[in-house]
């Protein structure tokens, strides 16, 4: 349990430096405003708070990535991490002690999107919890990428991977757009990636759907569980480098 | 209670075509406060990352507290502490977060971990900082702070990659006096390119010049090797000429 206390230390450097945090909360909640006023002058039903919801929120847990990538490569930057390195912490605890302050970030980015989404239109139900459910898998990939891009890339360079991996998703995971408008091959390349089943279960669950709910989460757990082993080996080549 | 705290075999680190360290051998006994001495490049920080199990030799081995730094890392890692040339100090947390932090990660308890940071906060007079944030103090309290992150384990074994580099002249003796204190119950190895420093404090020395050990002995033996006053000059005199061992 010696990764509780890098863990809260962890979660309170992110928290005791917020504007990252206040930004990654507020842009999917104004994005979820803005699409609610499309919604209404435009009859598009990807619009509508039901469909763009879970997508934005989806969206706005992407930058759990960039939080963690940004921690990672700023304690690299520093002697801290090689004092750390010192220490009796394993590879397994460096990578759980990053994760797991995000479990609470991430809920909260969630409950903040829930309830622009709520005010906007979303019916207040038992499917709620349900998509909170659905969103777990998706909170851990983003947190495993995070700290993948983290131990890969230095401060500069995790701006332009966190941004592209932020944007990207949003765009391929169709947060706000329909997929099939991207036409075949790059709608091949959508759903192979893990950021349109994320998007699609998380709308399942808040229609109430279960039909074809876990074909979806078998998706982004296969994911998650490839980029954990990646982090492992390059956490594992970053602890035996001499570059530090 | 092993002879020897550290016990170097022929240590060596190559990158690529470059020496950095070569075969350097050399024994510490438990409590001694062993300094490494070198110029910019000679080798004493990759020294210091290979005993404090950073990085792994090219060659030989080192023993310390009885466990190969090839075979047991993580049983060295449990009895060792380290304070980095760069101060390793975690920005937005309080003095006192940053303490119990290390004490947490080492394995104490809640009991233990609140005794110890309060002791080492005395200790070290950190008391009338210790709810500010690290990235506030000066840079003589973070040094302090990061020894103190060092200390609160209380490992058999500390390495202090120049501890007081870039502090003035009040916050360093502070820091002598701190780590006079540690001497005798912990074995210390001290990299500094302050040679007041390593006389004040040192019981032996050891100068590396271009990744080899030039001479070992204590500051008395080095003064009459090199026929010197000052240990300064016998450093020079050392690199100017190597001829003299």
């Amino acid at each position: 349990m010696k990764y509780l206390y890098f863990s809260s230390r962890n979660q309170k450097e992110i928290i005791r430096d917020p504007l990252a945090l206040i930004f990654g909360i507020l842009m999917p909640i104004a994005f979820i405003l803005f699409f609610s006023v499309m919604a209404k002058n435009a009859p598009i039903e990807m619009f509508k708070p039901i469909s763009i919801t879970p997508g934005l929120t989806i969206f706005g847990l992407s930058f759990i990535t960039m939080f963690l990538g940004s921690l990672i490569a700023k304690d690299k930057s520093t002697s801290f991490l090689s004092r750390l390195f010192v220490s009796p912490l394993k590879p397994k605890d460096f990578i759980f002690g990053y994760i797991l302050p995000m479990i609470p970030i991430a809920f909260l980015i969630a409950i903040c999107c829930t309830l622009a989404g709520i005010a906007v239109g979303v019916p207040f139900s038992i499917n709620i919890l349900f998509v909170f459910l659905s969103y777990i898998p998706y909170i851990f990939f983003a947190s495993v990428t995070g700290v993948l891009l983290g131990i890969i890339f230095n401060e500069s360079q995790i701006i332009g991977f966190g941004n592209l991996f932020i944007i990207g998703g949003a765009l391929l995971g169709g947060m706000w757009m329909d997929i099939t408008v991207l036409g075949g091959t790059f709608k091949a390349i959508a759903v192979s990636l893990p950021f349109y089943h994320a998007v699609e279960a998380s709308r399942l669950a808040l229609s109430g759907e279960t039909v074809g709910i876990w074909q979806h989460f078998g998706v982004v757990g296969i994911y998650v569980l490839v980029v954990f082993m990646l982090a492992v080996i390059f956490f594992n080549r970053k602890l035996k480098s001499d570059d530090k | 209670m092993h002879q020897f705290a550290i016990e170097t075999k022929n240590l060596s680190k190559k990158y690529g075509d470059f020496t950095a360290v070569d075969n350097v051998s050399f024994s510490v006994k438990q409590g001694e406060l062993f300094s490494i001495l070198g110029l910019n490049g000679a080798g004493k920080t990759t020294i210091i990352k290979m005993l404090s199990c950073l990085i792994e030799p090219t060659g030989g081995d080192a023993i310390i507290l009885g466990n190969s730094i090839l075979k047991n890392p993580y049983k060295i890692k449990q009895d060792i502490n380290v304070s980095p040339q760069e101060t390793a100090i975690a920005p937005n947390l309080s003095v006192y977060e940053n303490i119990e932090m290390i004490a947490g990660i080492y394995g104490f308890d809640k009991t233990e971990i609140a005794e110890k940071t309060e002791a080492i906060i005395k200790r070290l007079k950190l008391e009338e900082v210790k709810n500010k944030k690290a990235k506030k103090l000066s840079g003589g309290m973070q040094r302090r702070l990061s020894i103190a992150m060092a200390l609160i384990t209380e490992p058999e074994v500390i390495f202090l990659d120049e501890p007081t580099l870039g502090l003035d002249v009040l916050a360093r003796r502070e820091l002598w006096s701190i780590i006079k204190a540690v001497k005798g119950k912990t074995t210390i190895i001290l990299t500094t390119h302050y040679m007041e420093e390593s006389e004040a404090l040192s019981d032996r020395v050891a100068v590396i010049i271009k990744g080899k050990v030039n001479m070992i002995g204590t500051v008395d033996e080095l003064l009459q090797k090199t026929k010197t006053n000052k240990l300064e000059d016998a450093f020079i005199a050392l690199n100017e000429d190597k001829q003299l061992i």
